[in-house]
């Protein structure tokens, strides 16, 4: 695929699809600005990279072994959203759920409690806001 | 042998792998992950995903500052990243904690 842009002044003209596939999921997740210059350097050291290995592959086989060097664009992209969009958190490792048909329905249905739980909590304070009277206990019932 | 054999030792030990290299003049990204690759014969390896993460941390710290330079061979303009001395004073303080720890530890061996 034969592409033409500017990066930091340097005519682009053939950049391959799977290099401008991989700065896209690299910084995907990243704030506009910091976006355009973390993609611009991981462009130029792919470039540099890529020029290592022209010395012995053609130019497209050159830029899939920088790509390779440079290892998955998802790992990449969850350590630079860490820095660029929530610096000094820490590192959550969440458990992969394999989630089955009938976990997913236990989901749901928790979710819908939980839901109308919250509106009868909410429908409950509104009331007393209003100065409906609440239903009295048993216990006083009784007297 | 690889990273992958301690990696809470590699990822704990990372900004002091940088700021080691950086001692010894400005790099790049790729001439950093490179150094450290010939340097350890091949122990550590850097990776896009800890090495560019990792250096844009430490210049938000302060410790390293970054500037945009042609590279000899061409291309698009790379960072160059150069210790600054509050990177300096890092990298003496956590090269002295790493010796202690070192030193503490092996006493128990």
């Amino acid at each position: 695929m034969v592409d033409e842009y500017v990066v930091n002044e340097y005519v682009v003209t053939e950049l391959p699809g799977a290099v401008r596939a991989y700065l896209s999921a690299a910084t995907r997740h990243l704030p506009r600005r910091a976006r355009a210059d973390v993609s611009a350097e991981l462009h130029a050291n792919l470039h540099q990279r890529m020029l290592d290995h022209s010395l012995m592959l053609d130019t497209p086989a050159a830029w899939s072994a920088a790509l390779r060097d440079f290892g998955p664009p998802q790992t990449t992209a969850r350590a630079l959203v860490r820095v660029h969009r929530w610096p000094g958190l820490p590192r959550l490792r969440l458990p992969r759920l394999r989630l089955t048909r009938l976990t997913l329905t236990r989901l749901t249905l928790m979710r819908a409690g939980l839901a109308a739980l919250a509106l009868g909590g909410a429908g409950y304070a509104a009331a007393r806001s209003l100065g409906w009277p609440a239903e009295a206990p048993q216990s006083q019932q009784a007297r | 042998m690889d990273a992958d054999l301690f990696p809470n030792l590699f990822k704990g030990n990372l900004d002091l792998i940088l700021l080691s290299v950086l001692e010894g003049g400005e790099r790049y990204g790729l001439e950093i992950g490179k150094e450290v690759d010939a340097r350890t014969g091949g122990l550590l390896t850097l990776n896009a995903g800890s090495l560019y993460p990792a250096l844009h941390r430490l210049e938000k710290s302060g410790w390293v500052q970054a500037e945009e330079r042609s590279p000899p061979r061409g291309g698009p303009r790379v960072r160059y990243y150069t210790l600054t001395a509050a990177g300096l004073a890092e990298l003496a303080r956590r090269r002295d904690a790493y010796v202690r720890f070192d030193s503490a530890l092996r006493a128990l061996w």
